[in-house]
């Protein structure tokens, strides 16, 4: 079976080109010794099946990333009978740099130019035969998402199969010219194939090529010892890079057919765009306002702020159907109703069951266990699934839209001075989502210093499992103080998290890991709508997924916490008032004067306990933390306060009476909890992907000791105002004693092995 | 007891046991334990079944060719 080679730019269609030709047949698995995606299928429509090999995205064929390198070794060592280039026709000159290096090759070449239908659509054109003329290979018009051009394409490519082909050079140079000629004789003599291509390599002083052939790489440096070049100097890689462009510019820039009502402005609209959203000064304060507004959108409880606008108590809608749509202080946002509605339906559950068990004559354990343990447990989850779908599609929308890329953009541009790049900060953002693919997205990131820090920051971006606790406790507050709005707290306990993995990995890198900040080099995709189809299978994905966990994992510990909660050590049952002398009590009694410290740990008496636990429970899954809130409140309130529809909000707000904990306790409860270890998945991708047992033991570490200290910052400034001073000047030394450790003028002493 | 409340004990047991079990099977067969909070397994490389079932579904495409 004949083999062909797909290769091209990223985002230049590729894999939709894949997917066209090879369909059903297509697998995916990974290129050995790397974890790069290795794509083949087949493709039945020729004289014979074809298989397809895609070859990673790359931009060139040096040697400085592994999916340079399989691409490159694929085509010298496993000799494709064909290389199809898929070239992006809106971006040709960028495109074809790679185009020239193929053609070097001793390998039939096909250009296939893709996004045809882009092209026309902006009343441009391309002129094939021409780009054919200037590249000598077959150039095919196709369009891999209209399906145009395929069948053409796949018979050339076919037919050229017949032909064997000899590289060919388009640097035309006078520095270089006669060294690639007398290199290529030389490598032809030893019938090594790809001559020229290697050739070129030995000259641009390719590392690969060089080792080799080191003799003939010793000629060209006795060459390129003794030349220079006016522009380049001794630099011959950035010579022949240049002289590959001016040949596109020369011979093929000519063939793109500019639309006169295009050539007034060469900007596209998402040129236009990035204008504004990538701008120096205005970037990160829009990226601030975003994000800003989807926090209103899924949690404001005063949507476009209106309520100031409204009387007080301006409508009752208690009772009514617009109960959940309208609050006290205006509108509430789509989030919020959502929420409402489900938690009136939830609650509408409980009351039934509840009312069906003493109807039933039900002893009061079972009751207890099925009302205010299963199902107070699973509906202070559950009630928070719509808010949670709701972020997951606008952050869905945003990363969709490419603008998601944009951001890392924006902040490697700040943060580079400081020793952090760009690139690090796309795993991290995945980490809004789940904490396990974010980890395992961090093999982008080529210097392992870099790689460790960014997963030990991941956790710090609240994932999707931390938002009910985000949520239940800025409601709880804001119900029960009468202070701010929930989807400003939210979103500041967000930022929180940001800042703190930014000062955390700045600290890391002038620390214990410093190094060298890689290159960012990133190409940013055209804005474009989000297939609607595709972030309803998203979100359907996530559902089932949520909904999945909460019916085992989540409802396997609240049994769990209802049973040690209302069985003594000597195992005999205890009512709701009497569970302070519980199994779960007493561990609970254990662990609370250890968060003293951030406020709520000794100094809030009998039932402070509670937060021990939950803290303790959310590390099998963090919407434990709300699960335990649910099914215990019940309990500590019975006979305390009448209302007993305790779900998430209204289940804080009943510990927040019950202990008498503060504000700042409480916001110190919601950093400890985003800070700290995360769930056991995660800290099970953490281990894996760590280099050693060292490395993930320092990273368990890192997190208990961050968590700790920033929630303790959080309680004492928060209650104690003048403390800021305190800690500002603890911060400051040790700021300086890094600063001067790393000038030198700080000797350490090292401990002797 | 009444036979719902024995009825209840038993499931209750039944999912603890349940979900433990299968933590542990799936621990072994190398699944991250992520529940899939992302909602999006099949693109995730964060686990090694996944790239299992990958290579047993590429052999045996070769042998069906």
């Amino acid at each position: 079976m004949k083999n062909f080679a797909l290769a091209g730019n990223p985002n230049c269609g590729k894999t939709t080109l894949f997917n066209s030709l090879t369909g059903s047949t297509a697998h995916v698995g990974n290129w050995p010794g790397v974890t790069v995606d290795k794509r083949e299928g087949i493709y039945k429509k020729c004289e014979q099946p074809v298989n397809i090999v895609d070859l990673p995205g790359i931009y060139s064929l040096s040697p400085y990333t592994p999916e340079e390198v399989i691409s490159r070794n694929y085509i010298l060592k496993e000799k494709p009978d064909c290389v199809i280039n898929i070239v992006d026709a809106t971006n040709l000159e960028r495109n074809l740099y790679l185009t020239t290096q193929l053609l070097e090759m001793d390998v039939p070449v096909v250009v296939a130019l893709n996004m045809m239908d882009v092209v026309n659509k902006e009343g441009n054109d391309v002129d094939a035969e021409k780009l054919e003329l200037a590249l000598g290979v077959p150039v095919i018009k196709v369009s891999a998402l209209k399906g145009s051009g395929l069948k053409e394409l796949m018979n050339r490519a076919y037919v050229e199969t017949e032909n064997p082909r000899k590289g060919r050079s388009v640097i035309s140079d006078k520095t270089v010219d006669k060294i690639i000629d007398s290199c290529r004789k030389d490598l032809e003599a030893k019938n090594i194939d790809n001559a020229l291509f290697y050739a070129l390599k030995l000259v641009e002083a390719d590392e690969l090529a060089v080792n080799t052939y080191p003799e003939v790489a010793e000629k060209v440096k006795k060459y390129t010892d003794k030349t220079e070049d006016e522009t380049f100097g001794k630099d011959f890689e950035a010579l022949i890079a240049d002289a590959r462009y001016k040949f596109i510019s020369s011979e093929c820039s000519s063939a793109f057919i500019q639309h006169e009502k295009n050539k007034k402005t060469n900007m596209s609209k998402s040129d236009k765009a990035d204008k504004v959203l990538t701008n120096r000064i205005l970037g990160i304060p829009i990226f601030l306002i975003i994000l800003f507004a989807v926090f209103h959108l899924t949690f404001s409880e005063n949507f476009l702020f209106i309520g100031a606008l409204l009387p007080e108590g301006w409508v009752s809608c208690a009772g009514t159907a617009f109960e959940g749509v309208f609050g006290d202080g205006g509108i509430n946002s789509p989030g919020v109703i959502l929420f409402n509605l489900l938690d009136l339906t939830t609650s509408s559950i409980s009351d039934a069951v509840a009312s069906a068990m003493e109807t039933s004559g039900a002893s009061a354990w079972a009751s207890g266990l099925l009302v205010d343990g299963i199902l107070g447990g699973l509906f202070a989850i559950l009630s928070f699934l719509p808010q949670i779908l709701l972020l997951f599609l606008f952050f869905s929308i945003l990363e969709d839209s490419g603008y998601m890329a944009r951001v890392a953009f924006i902040l490697d541009r700040i943060f580079r001075r400081f020793g952090l790049s760009g690139r690090a900060f796309m795993p991290m953002i995945m980490g809004f989502g789940c904490s396990v693919p974010a980890m395992v997205n961090t093999r982008t990131l080529a210097d392992e210093k870099e790689r460790i820090a960014t997963i030990r920051v991941i956790p710090f971006f609240s994932c999707g499992a931390k938002l009910p606790i985000l949520t239940a406790i800025a409601g709880g507050i804001v119900m029960q103080f009468g202070i701010g709005n929930a989807d400003v707290i939210t979103y500041l306990m967000y930022l929180l998290g940001i800042v703190v993995a930014i000062a955390a990995v700045l600290l890391m890198r002038a620390t214990t890991m410093k190094g060298e900040v890689p290159p960012f080099i990133m190409e940013l995709p055209a804005y474009h709508l989000p297939q609607f189809k595709s972030l309803m299978l998203h979100m359907w994905d996530k559902v089932k997924h949520f909904v999945k966990k909460a019916f085992t994992i989540i409802l396997a510990s609240t049994i769990v916490i209802w049973f040690i909660s209302h069985f003594s050590w000597s195992w005999g049952y205890l009512p709701d008032e009497n569970i302070d002398s519980s199994i779960l009590a007493g561990l609970g009694q254990l662990f609370q004067p250890i968060f003293t410290p951030l406020g709520f740990g000794s100094q809030l008496g009998k039932w402070g306990w509670v937060f021990a636990v939950a803290a303790v429970t959310g590390l099998i899954a963090k919407e434990n933390v709300i699960a335990t809130f649910g099914t215990l409140a019940a309990c500590i309130t019975a006979g305390f306060v009448a209302d007993e529809s305790l779900e998430g909000i209204d289940s804080v707000v009943q510990m927040i009476s019950a202990t008498g904990i503060t504000v700042p306790a409480l916001i110190a409860f919601i950093a400890f909890n985003m800070l700290t270890i995360p769930c056991f998945a995660a800290v099970a991708t953490a281990k894996a992907e760590l280099p050693g047992k060292k490395s993930f033991n320092m990273t368990i570490l890192f997190w208990v000791v961050t968590s700790y200290l920033v929630s303790a910052m959080v309680y004492t400034i928060g209650s104690w105002w003048w403390t800021l001073f305190i800690w500002l000047a603890v911060w400051a030394t040790a700021i300086t004693l890094i600063v001067l450790n790393n000038l030198g003028k700080l000797k350490i002493p090292s401990r002797k092995k | 007891m009444r036979i719902f409340e024995i009825l209840m004990i038993v499931v209750c047991v039944a999912v603890v046991v349940g979900v433990i079990t299968a933590a542990a099977i799936n621990k072994k067969k190398g699944k991250r334990g992520c529940a899939g909070c992302t909602g999006c397994c099949s693109a995730c490389k964060g686990c090694s079944y996944n790239e299992t079932k990958r290579e047993k579904a590429y052999s045996k495409q070769k042998t069906d060719l």
